[in-house]
């Protein structure tokens, strides 16, 4: 994969341009085995995306774009990437909040964290906070991102700190949180009681393996004792 | 947060007044609003703000503080009869002169919350009377359905399409007949009273009158 496909779907990332898109990443999957692509283009066109100026703040479709050219690569190298093999990745639980009826940014999220190689079980909108625990205990996730779209729905989300602190889960489960909301004020993460947010999609795989890192470090430091 | 500025004289907390309401609403309500305020159910004036508004939440903030600002200056309450659409609604609330509809947004407003979730959960791209008459527009300033993804985002997250008929206007058949077709989706026709946006308004007007109002007396 040369550096100037890297561009064009990079530029085809800023203008929201999906044909464009399509145009280079086809041809991509027809000369280029998965570990070519693993290496060459997406590593590279993540990292691009996750530092540029012009992706520090993207719009709805520029996200959709990125998700779709992530789900496109990953659906054409499926055997590549195994995706039966789920002890192989670290998995995590996506929803939206209580209320929360808009799952485009979710969407997004799940898309580019299965990017980067996250197993994802994504519950879909409207998810009360049992559910979401109920799911995470069940496969051991130890983080879960809410989204939420609205200042309402968003207040929601300290349920979700109250179940986890009423299950004893607290240190063990991480929650990260998202949306317009959290970008347009810095307290809102603290009212809800979340562990943490992204600026972005683009920067919720690092989030999540921070927290999940968090979760590791806190077990050890608890067998210690 | 609202210029509101409070008076230097002492204040005295009342309950149960009765003060001036003005209502700012989003247009994509009006038609719904008329026909309430035809029938007597609504009985103070409203203004309104363009739904387009809607598209860019900084210029609602902007639109909606300063609207509220001028009215509070004349000493009349305010009802919005809006949402939570804008990330920073809940800044303009905190302000006791103005009550906002306990709702989401004109769709659970409309519909109710439980009826507003399933309908979400069903995949269903909710249609307003208002702007049915002119949804290319506002499709494109919400998508951008002309561009090359804009179908493939309302694609990924809607299945339907369902008109909110609230009998404030005609059905639009051709209207919806072209936008269905727009975006691949077959059109339902859903019925819906305004019972529950009418409590809404009564619970936001209730507020209003029961909150904690200010009665100055002058300091000795």
């Amino acid at each position: 994969m040369s550096v100037k496909a890297i561009d064009h779907i990079y530029e085809a990332i800023i203008e929201a341009n999906i044909s464009k898109a399509d145009q280079y990443v086809n041809q991509m999957v027809l000369d280029t085995d998965y570990q070519g692509v693993l290496d060459n283009l997406l590593i590279p066109l993540l990292d691009r995306i996750g530092t540029g100026d012009e992706t520090k703040w993207l719009n709805v479709a520029q996200g959709y774009v990125t998700s779709k050219i992530l789900r496109r690569i990953l659906s054409e190298y499926e055997e590549a990437v195994n995706v039966d093999d789920a002890a192989e990745h670290d998995v995590v639980v996506l929803c939206n909040a209580e209320d929360d009826c808009h799952p485009l940014g979710r969407m997004i999220v799940a898309s580019i964290l299965r990017g980067h190689g996250w197993g994802v079980v994504d519950l879909g909108i409207d998810v009360e906070p049992n559910s979401l625990l109920d799911a995470a205990e069940r496969i051991g996730a130890r983080v879960v991102g809410v989204s939420a779209m609205t200042y309402t729905t968003a207040s929601n989300i300290h349920k979700v700190r109250e179940e986890i602190t009423s299950r004893g889960l607290t240190g063990k489960i991480k929650l990260a949180v998202g949306g317009v909301p959290f970008r347009l004020d810095s307290q809102l993460v603290a009212e809800v009681e979340a562990d943490g947010t992204a600026a972005n999609a683009l920067h919720a795989p690092a989030l999540f393996r921070r927290l999940w890192d968090q979760t590791v470090d806190e077990e050890g430091d608890n067998h210690e004792r | 947060m609202l210029s509101f500025q409070r008076s230097q004289k002492m204040v005295v907390h009342s309950l149960g007044r009765q003060i001036d309401i003005i209502g700012v609403a989003c247009s994509v309500l009006h038609p719904e609003i008329e026909l309430l305020q035809a029938k007597g159910e609504i009985a103070f004036p409203v203004e309104y703000l363009d739904s387009r508004l809607h598209m860019k939440p900084e210029l609602l903030e902007k639109a909606l503080r300063e609207r509220c600002d001028d009215i509070l200056r004349s000493g009349v309450g305010v009802v919005l009869l809006y949402g939570d659409c804008h990330a920073r609604m809940h800044h303009l609330c905190v302000n006791p002169q103005i009550a906002r509809l306990d709702g989401l947004n004109c769709g659970d407003i409309l519909l109710g919350r439980q009826r507003y979730k399933e309908l979400m959960k069903q995949g269903a791209f909710l249609v307003f009377p208002e702007w049915a008459q002119r949804w290319r527009v506002i499709l494109n300033e919400l998508v951008n359905i002309c561009g090359s993804c804009g179908l493939d985002i309302v694609h990924d997250t809607h299945d339907k399409l369902v008109y909110l008929d609230t009998g404030a206007v005609p059905v639009p058949e051709m209207e919806l007949d072209e936008c269905a077709s727009t975006l691949g989706f077959s059109w339902v026709n859903m019925p819906v009273s305004l019972k529950h946006f009418h409590s809404l308004i009564q619970d936001a007007v209730t507020r209003l009158q029961t909150m904690p109002g200010e009665t100055e007396i002058e300091e000795a």
